[in-house]
């Protein structure tokens, strides 16, 4: 009988290190042996792997960040008038680039496009009201661009009777749009960029967009230069001694949502020579935390940076909003720092110019590192 | 004996809300803060101006949600009424989604209210007044209560078929930032809002108490009451402004908080077996209170994210339902 439980345990024992060993074997997608071509070596992004076949065709892997095993989705990114080369497997959707037609969800990438030159190669965008690039909203109110709706439910007849050669958007978990994309006849392309886990690997995938709208030396040589300058100034901040404590935004609906030591927002908190009170969550993202939390962790911070969507904010403002604000030392010594999301332009370059972020607030942490003008951020009075 | 057990109950629930919380205080410093002779201001401040007027709002809420629920239950005969049900609670949610969702979020802070938002209270209020309007014009030429109830439960359906639409309409972070206000908190109403808003909650729920000998004629049916001498349409007139005002404002303060309304009349009727709305009135109401209470104190149980309130009444409810139920079968 102690041998028969004996054998059990063992084999018990052996089908989970089986499945482990499995699991753990499982982190990169599974698939086809990749067809044949020179790897762009991609320095930061996880979930963007751009191959080039040959002269006249890119291939594009976007990794599922949800399940990182499977893919988004591929792309075979074939130079407008060359043939398409037969080796190259069906998986691989075929676009034909430089995109001369196409629809652009997000206000940040059409920023990013923009900036690359390709927005008269944007033809209709979704969140019209909440675009700040002055090209993209200069051609949307002259009618180049045409306002395709919401986000969320963007009027698909409207994006269709555009003919894009391809929709790009931010996908999000389990989305169902994709398919019916698909078999309507549009091609959605999914730039996962605000699933990377850095600063960097989000900039990375202007690369991407380089690729998509004609313009690949001017991405690479944009993101080299955006990694450069990022990485100086993160050992200029590093050379400081004095690491001030940061605090960021503020109690909604009961909830103080903090940086965790994963976030983007936390790793630039720490990029920029100082230190996030809530380092100890490690989750990535967000923690959710109750406001007496926030006091007894970052009540002694020595920085409050503030991002706020309505039209003004103030001390005063804050005071009458919370008694909690008050206690927190960064108010009483008069370095609370506010930026407007909406028009400020800090969600916007975030993204493809974490660069410029950082600088600002190497320049907020340590003034006499780093000077200049202020963009995003001013002192709240 | 019921009814002290539950002020017993009550009463322990409120100083566990003031000695636990998200982090943890040393008992005797929070005792010490409760005396006045803390010397450490960061600890007295959190008992002071956040645990403890969260524990009052939460006490209130739960209380003034349960009156509103029995109240309607007695008044359409029903007992699946409630403010949520009668389109209350989506008259002040589809207020609150005009505020936000409109602006993109833009608006999700801004100028002092009772939840710390005047324009979100304002959204809230209006909606849930908009909502009692239409009823109570409505109950005067609708004699059927049954019919009217049909009215409310058209109204919830058209006010969330409004949030929706413009939840279609609008951004990420409008979107976030409605969510957020669904997910129910305790702990919106400052200490200096603190006495302005017991003052409603508590008239109301005095009103409450003294409409429950109407109520239990209102049980005998319309006809009886009348013969009894009730004034049938002023007592539907107050008892409808009282629920009205009672889950307005405590919408606007802390959200759509649902269940509390519904559940707790039974957990009290199954309790006390008894109609005596004399009785059912305060068990309801400390049922209620108590229901809140227990929800705000598991809400801060999860190390590093707050638990909704929303997410967690119905966990704490449900089980208590399904023992009485069971118990007294």
């Amino acid at each position: 009988m102690k041998f028969r439980l004996k054998q059990i345990a063992s084999a018990i024992l052996t089908g989970c290190i089986l499945f482990t060993i499995a699991a753990c074997g499982g982190k990169h997608p599974s698939h086809a042996p990749a067809p044949e071509g020179r790897r762009v070596e991609m320095r930061h992004a996880q979930l963007l792997r751009i191959i080039e076949a040959d002269d006249a065709t890119t291939l594009v892997e976007i990794v599922n960040p949800w399940d990182t095993t499977k893919f988004l989705g591929k792309y075979a990114l074939i130079e407008r008038g060359k043939e398409t080369p037969t080796s190259i497997p069906d998986v691989y959707m075929r676009i034909n680039v430089p995109l001369e037609r196409s629809v652009v969800y997000s206000g940040l990438h059409s920023s990013v496009i923009a900036e690359l030159g390709g927005i008269g190669q944007v033809n209709g965008v979704c969140d019209v009201a909440y675009i700040s690039d002055s090209l993209t909203s200069e051609r949307v109110s002259n009618g180049k661009i045409i306002d395709c709706g919401s986000n969320y439910s963007p009027n698909l007849e409207k994006i269709l009777s555009l003919k894009p050669d391809a929709v790009i958007l931010s996908p999000y978990e389990n989305s169902q749009d994709l398919d019916k994309f698909r078999r309507i006849g549009l091609t959605p392309v999914e730039a996962a960029d605000y699933m990377e886990a850095t600063p960097l690997a989000r900039a990375e995938w202007i690369r991407l967009f380089g690729r998509l709208y004609g313009n690949k030396e001017g991405a690479d040589s944009i993101f080299n230069q955006v990694e450069k300058d990022y990485n100086s100034l993160k050992r200029l901040a590093s050379s400081s001694a004095e690491r001030p404590k940061v605090l960021i935004d503020r109690i909604y609906s009961g909830v103080w949502d903090v940086p965790t030591s994963g976030s983007v927002t936390g790793i630039m908190i720490e990029d920029a020579g100082g230190r996030n009170p809530f380092n100890s969550y490690k989750d990535g993202g967000a923690a959710h935390l109750a406001p007496e939390e926030v006091l007894m962790k970052a009540g002694e911070a020595d920085i409050w940076l503030v991002r706020y969507a309505e039209p003004k904010l103030s001390i005063d403002d804050l005071r009458k909003e919370n008694a909690l604000y008050a206690r927190i030392r960064a108010l009483t010594n008069g370095r609370v720092y506010g930026a407007n999301t909406i028009g400020s332009g800090l969600f916007e370059d975030a993204t493809f110019h974490p660069e410029k972020v950082l600088r600002e607030m190497i320049i907020l942490f340590h003034p006499e590192s780093v000077n200049g003008p202020l963009k995003y951020y001013h002192k709240l009075q | 004996m019921r009814i002290s057990a539950l002020i017993i109950i009550n009463l322990l629930l409120i100083v566990a809300n003031l000695y636990l919380g998200a982090v943890s205080i040393p008992a005797d410093s929070v005792t010490s803060a409760l005396f006045g002779t803390c010397r450490d201001e960061t600890i007295d401040f959190i008992i002071w101006q956040s645990r403890f007027p969260t524990a009052i709002t939460a006490l209130l809420a739960g209380s003034g949600l349960a009156a509103s629920g029995l109240m309607l239950q007695t008044l359409f005969r029903n007992p699946l009424a409630g403010p949520s049900v009668l389109g209350i609670t989506s008259g002040a949610s589809l207020g609150v989604a005009l505020v936000m969702l409109l602006f993109g979020g833009a608006l999700q802070f801004g100028e002092l209210g009772i939840g710390g938002n005047v324009a979100v209270d304002a959204g809230a209020l209006a909606g849930s007044l908009g909502v009692t309007l239409i009823l109570l014009v409505l109950s005067g030429r609708v004699r059927n209560n049954l019919l009217l109830l049909i009215v409310g439960m058209m109204i919830s359906y058209l006010a969330s078929s409004l949030v929706t639409l413009l939840s279609s309409l609008t951004t990420a972070r409008g979107l976030k930032t409605y969510v957020n206000w669904g997910f129910g908190t305790f702990s919106n109403v400052a200490t200096d809002h603190l006495p302005g808003f017991t003052i409603i909650v508590v008239l109301c729920l005095v009103a409450s108490i003294l409409l429950a000998k109407p109520l239990n004629l209102l049980l005998l049916g319309d006809n009886y009451a009348s013969n009894l001498g009730v004034n049938v349409k002023r007592v539907r007139t107050l008892l409808l402004t009282t629920t009205c005002l009672l889950s307005g404002i405590i919408t606007a303060a802390c959200g759509p908080i649902g269940f509390v309304g519904l559940a707790t009349p039974h957990i009290a009727r199954l309790m006390l077996r008894t109609d005596n709305h004399l009785l059912l009135m305060p068990a309801t109401v400390l049922t209620g209170s108590a229901l809140a209470l227990a929800c705000n104190l598991g809400s801060m149980l999860n190390p590093g994210n707050v638990i909704p309130i929303n997410a967690l009444t119905p966990i704490a409810g449900v089980p208590v339902v399904i023992y009485i139920l069971l118990k007294k079968r």
